[in-house]
């Protein structure tokens, strides 16, 4: 017991010193965790606020869409939230619907990437931000990608893309992605 | 059809309780409160928000009604840990003891020895639970250290989920997807206890939906010494490579992967326990070599549904002659189903079936009768997560059903309750009932485990195996507090009764005493095996993790366990696994783990142990450290170096039991590599 004591106390000393020879930071980052879901409905609900579409294109509301066969119960949390002066609806569509009115549309991997393909033809050159997790999705033609690395969630954008859709990313927003196309 | 008849009855039951829960309870609004906090984070700050596991059935750490601890790829990198039961003595509540280069022994709860027989452990969903000698030979067990997303360590009873053996605790050992381990890997290093190790892996895509990796790996380690200071001979060299495959296509995910091994090992038996000229083996090398194909489909139906069906087939041939030899064969089919039933039912089931498949070659010190033979293990399961009131209590009834060829049906209910008063504290217990079953060799195995006295009195001790040797039982009840202090800082509190009953025992009939005539001439003295022991165990683990600023992250761990072994047979002395398991239980165990950020490029980190005597082995306490300095130059390079078990030159872990391998001591070691990846 004494043994363990002394060695104790050799450690203690040596965390103790080791932390007083640098400097501590008053900034506490954030250690929580969260399931990527949920982190998702966060980083949308991030990019509502800093995005600008091109005059007269949003009504009475910013329109939130996901694929009809999506799961993503989560996003729902958005719903009522106010951005730029207006309040946010969730929509769950498909691509038969009026997919116009959407300033937002996230596509998540899990339906299929042929799906993904056809939803990004069919809003070709519409002022509607296409945001997806799926692999592979700026090589596709998409707008900003999600990326889960295995431990965060970062995300990289085509700025070419957005800049045919008549969209303007916030910079502050750029500064933060992991990767920026076609600036 | 076995399973479905079984099932009806709690089913029944279960249905009963839902409807009147159903009743009681009425319209309570989901909320999305902690989501709530997360929308209103700025960018920067979700960046650095770990994401969970990417599988929807996975719960959040608070909402688990047992006592969990995940090892993360992070704790992994930091530890400098080599090999997997290395990385298990992050968690609390885990004994793991080395014996020799490549031999441990690894128990949580108490009952520990090199094959220790209450723990389930399985790698990406395959069991690795060796059924022909019970416990787990940790030496076959390997992959890239870096291709872990995490180790899940549930300590207590989880037959109910896992099935047989899963007494003490379950081990989940998780690889990462293929898509998230894109691109390549190399690394390369080496030193002095660590000779030399390297591994490779590339990640690739076959198309948009379909991902794949292949890893090779390799490792040279050097010998121990024995406790005489002579050279134990164990030295270990080791190949190993696989592949993993991930589709996804729509609401489906199919995963195939594979591995293959080869192990050089040695091992020298104590003179001081079998007599060399009874038995004349001495030292011994061999090598062990085997696969393994596992295929996995998911399909998700809904938010709260989805079926799973999984296939594996394993194989492993082992030679470490004189020692022992045989060769096994596993096959496992499983299937599960997951539902939502009533709004507030979260209802799954499932089947499972293996097979198994071994040969055992008679060598000096064990024969098996019959040598070979094929074992079927059928298992039907039901478990219900419901929900009291919504986010705040929530109980989950399940039980499982197996029948093996041993000691025919076992039945394995637990039930287990969560109360969230609110986001800071969550309370559980348990009730739990489990079962060890008999392995193939507590019915088939002749051993000789050991010598006493001197020519011309020397007397071979022999252990029979006893078709009559029934399954051990355990009655757990476990209790849990969680308790976030701050944002930073949180707690996790586990204390647990267990009652043990027909533990293992060993008998001595004098009258079976034969002589053998001969030069030398020896009597032989076989030792029998039955159910009559029993014990408790009781004990609490605890475990803090504080981040006390951004660039700093303490994790610290205590555990406790006395246990109490009721055997009248003077042979319990015999069996260091259960007859003086209380003997060999180290009391108290403390880890310490430091993680210092010194800035983006340097990393430093500490792991300070300790572990109190094993009577038993007359081994000492210890108290020892870890120290792996990282430094990133590049974003795409790391070099890193480590020194193991600091404090001292060397020191005592643990001895083999039932094979009388040389004690040996654990030395210091020093090792440094580099990484690459792009």
């Amino acid at each position: 017991m004494k043994r363990l004591l002394d060695s104790l106390k050799i450690s203690i000393g040596m965390l103790i010193l080791f932390v007083n020879l640098c400097a501590i930071s008053p900034i506490f980052a954030s250690s929580q965790t969260a399931s990527e879901q949920t982190l998702i409905a966060a980083f949308l609900y991030n990019f509502l606020k800093f995005t600008e579409w091109p005059e007269g294109s949003i009504n009475n509301e910013i329109t939130l869409c996901t694929d009809k066969n999506s799961t993503f119960e989560e996003l729902k949390a958005i719903s009522g939230k106010v951005v730029q002066n207006k309040p946010v609806q969730v929509k769950f569509i498909s691509q038969s619907d009026s997919y116009k009115q959407c300033q937002l549309l996230f596509l998540p991997r899990d339906i299929s990437a042929d799906n993904i393909r056809e939803w990004i033809n069919l809003t070709k050159g519409q002022p509607t931000l296409i945001v997806s997790n799926a692999s592979g999705f700026l090589d596709m033609g998409g707008m900003i990608a999600l990326i889960n690395d295995g431990k965060n969630l970062n995300f990289s954008v085509n700025l070419e893309v957005t800049r045919n859709s008549a969209l303007k990313l916030n910079a502050q927003l750029l500064q933060i992605a992991r990767e920026v196309r076609g600036r | 059809m076995v399973a479905a008849s079984f099932i009806n009855i709690p089913l029944n039951r279960l249905l009963l309780i839902a409807f009147s829960i159903y009743c009681v309870n009425n319209a309570f609004a989901s909320n999305y409160r902690l989501q709530g906090q997360l929308l209103d984070l700025p960018i920067e700050e979700l960046m650095k928000i770990e994401v969970t596991t990417a599988s929807r059935r996975s719960q959040k750490l608070a909402e688990v009604a047992a006592a969990v601890f995940v090892i993360t790829q992070d704790d992994i990198r930091r530890s400098g840990a080599t090999s997997i039961p290395e990385a298990l003595r992050m968690a609390p509540g885990v004994e793991v003891a080395r014996i020799g280069t490549d031999k441990w022994a690894i128990n949580i709860r108490g009952f520990n020895g090199r094959f220790a027989e209450k723990l389930q452990v399985l790698m990406d969903g395959r069991s690795v639970y060796n059924p022909l000698f019970s416990g787990v030979l940790w030496e076959l067990q390997d992959t890239l250290m870096e291709d872990i997303e995490r180790i899940e360590v549930i300590r207590g009873p989880g037959a109910a989920m896992w099935g047989a053996n899963a007494v003490n605790g379950v081990i989940n050992i998780i690889t990462k997807k293929a898509m998230d381990t894109q691109g390549t890997l190399l690394t390369a290093g080496g030193g002095s206890f660590e000779h030399g190790f390297v591994g490779a892996r590339y990640g690739g895509k076959i198309n948009e939906d379909t991902a794949y990796r292949v890893y090779a790996k390799g490792f040279s380690r050097n010998n121990m010494e024995s406790l005489q200071g002579k050279n134990a001979n164990d030295d270990w060299h080791s190949a190993r490579g696989g592949f993993r495959i991930d589709h996804q296509h729509g609401n489906d995910q199919l995963t195939l992967q594979g591995d293959i091994f080869y192990n050089a090992v040695g091992d020298t038996l104590d003179k001081n326990l079998v007599n060399p000229s009874i038995i004349p083996i001495g030292s011994a090398r061999g090598h062990s070599e085997g696969g393994n194909i596992r295929f996995r489909w998911d399909r998700t139906l809904s938010e709260k549904s989805a079926i799973m069906l999984q296939m594996y087939y394993d194989r492993v041939d082992y030679k470490l002659l004189t020692a022992s030899q045989f060769k096994a064969e596993s096959f496992d089919i499983d299937f599960n189903h997951r539902f939502p039933l009533f709004n507030r039912h979260d209802v799954t089931w499932g089947f499972n079936y293996r097979l198994y498949h071994n040969k055992v070659f008679d060598s000096q010190l064990i024969t098996f009768t019959p040598r070979q033979q094929t074992n079927h293990l059928i298992s039907g399961y039901i478990r219900d997560e419901i929900t009291l009131l919504p986010e705040h209590l929530k109980l989950t009834l399940g039980t499982r059903f197996d029948h093996n060829d041993f000691s025919g049906l076992e039945i394995q209910p637990n039930g287990r309750l969560m109360w969230t008063p609110n986001e800071k504290n969550s309370l559980w217990l348990a009730v739990s009932r489990a079962v060890r079953t008999p392995s193939r060799a507590e019915n088939d195995i002749l051993l000789n485990f050991g010598t006493l006295g001197q020519p011309p009195l020397v007397t071979m001790m022999q252990l029979n195996g006893s078709s009559h040797f029934n399954s051990e039982k355990l009655l757990a009840y476990e209790l849990g507090y969680r308790h976030a202090i701050t944002p930073k800082a949180s707690i996790d509190i586990a204390a647990f009764y267990n009652d043990y009953t027909q533990l293992r025992d060993l008998s001595l009939d004098s009258r079976l005493i034969t002589f053998h005539s001969g030069v030398p001439s020896y009597f032989t003295f076989p030792v029998g095996i039955n159910n009559k022991a029993s014990g408790h165990t009781q004990g609490v683990e605890v475990s803090i993790d504080w981040q006390p600023h951004e660039k700093w992250r303490l994790q610290g761990s205590y555990s406790f366990l006395s246990m109490h072994i009721h055997s009248q047979s003077p042979a319990r002395s015999l069996d260091p696994t259960t007859g003086s398991a209380d003997k060999v239980t180290p009391q108290h165990n403390m880890s310490l783990r430091s993680h210092y950020d010194l800035s983006e490029k340097l990393q430093f980190n500490l792991w300070l142990r300790y572990v109190s005597n094993i009577s038993f082995y007359n081994i000492p306490d210890y108290i020892t450290m870890d120290a792996k300095v990282i430094f990133k130059p590049t974003k795409n390079t790391e070099l890193f170096i480590v020194g193991q078990n600091l404090f001292q030159e060397k020191h005592r872990e643990f001895s083999s039991d039932f094979i009388p391998s040389l004690a040996t001591y654990i030395p210091q070691g020093i090792y440094a590599g580099a990484q690459w990846r792009f």
